[in-house]
């Protein structure tokens, strides 16, 4: 095989390999409305957007305290298990009228965005 | 032209040109340039627009490498994909004021071409980790999308150059296919 036609097929497969993982992930992104508002979270404040980039490739776009506060202010309590997933934070906590639900909050605004009971 | 040479060049007629650049490979080329362009103007902005454009850059760069492999002639990388010593060759002679006309990409052309080509997928690949919420790679993908605007840049410089020195329009070749026929001793 000559060297021109190894840069030719070299290119091909760096294309498609990006190409895949493109589709893999728009499929799983799909899945999932929080990941797509991380995605997105450009189109918030200023100031907020620039609070999130600090924390940028580190962890949470938001501190857990940040969380914290956004719950309460949502009504919840007795807040258990922060996790981060996909952009998103699954949180166990109660409701305004004390039953356990887990939910689902976006990563960048720690809005409720599911919330399934907890038995 | 000689003037013993002008009845023979209108007799001729529309062979005194030759098709060089495939229909298939001109509408890749324009189409890269466009979704190139729109990637780049919308990088800031229009996240979907620049999304698409980004994909279709990389369906674009994908079909010109199998094109590259199975295309006519001149589409070939090997009609233009050149050695090392061939690129050095070319360049010092270039320097010296002495470069050959080439009928397809001559060696600087041809590695200018590989070389976008390249950063085209390095620019594709990093803006998908992005977007996929890796947001380190978002500085490299700008950093790809700079670097790639500045081969841009270089690439234009290079065709405005050849053709000064060729008395001939590149821009035109691209557009149409065709350019004027190799004369006796030039490399085609």
């Amino acid at each position: 095989m000559s060297y021109p036609k190894i840069v030719a097929g070299t290119l091909l497969a760096a294309s498609v390999a990006v190409g895949t993982v493109a589709a893999a992930g728009a499929e799983r992104l799909g899945l999932d409305p929080g990941a797509l508002q991380f995605a997105s979270e450009r189109e918030y404040g200023e100031d907020e957007s620039r609070e999130d980039e600090e924390g940028m490739g580190k962890g949470p776009a938001m501190s857990i305290e940040a969380v914290l506060k956004a719950l309460e202010e949502q009504g919840y309590s007795d807040v258990r298990e922060v996790e981060r997933e996909d952009g998103r934070f699954e949180v166990k906590a109660r409701d305004a009228e004390g039953r356990w639900r887990e939910l689902y909050l976006d990563g960048t605004t720690g809005k409720v965005l599911e919330s399934e009971r907890e038995d | 032209m000689v003037a013993h040479d002008a009845p023979a060049a209108a007799e001729r007629g529309a062979s005194a040109t030759v098709r060089v650049w495939d229909p298939l490979l001109r509408v890749l080329h324009w189409s890269l340039a466009a979704a190139f362009l729109v990637a780049y103007v919308t990088g800031e902005e229009a996240e979907v627009l620049h999304e698409m454009a980004g994909y279709a850059v990389l369906v674009i760069v994908g079909v010109r490498a199998l094109w590259g492999l199975v295309g006519p002639r001149h589409a070939r990388f090997d009609d233009f994909v050149p050695t090392p010593t061939g690129l050095f060759a070319y360049v010092r002679g270039l320097l010296a004021g002495h470069a050959p006309r080439h009928l397809g990409h001559n060696p600087a052309g041809g590695a200018m071409t590989i070389a976008m080509l390249a950063m085209l997928v390095a620019t594709a690949a990093t803006g998908v980790l992005t977007l996929q919420g890796g947001e380190a790679f978002e500085e490299l993908h700008e950093a790809a999308a700079n670097a790639m605007l500045v081969l841009v840049i270089f690439h234009l410089a290079g065709v405005v150059l050849s053709s000064l020195l060729h008395g001939e329009n590149l821009v035109t070749a691209m557009l149409t296919g065709r350019k004027r026929a190799p004369a006796a001793g030039e490399r085609n």
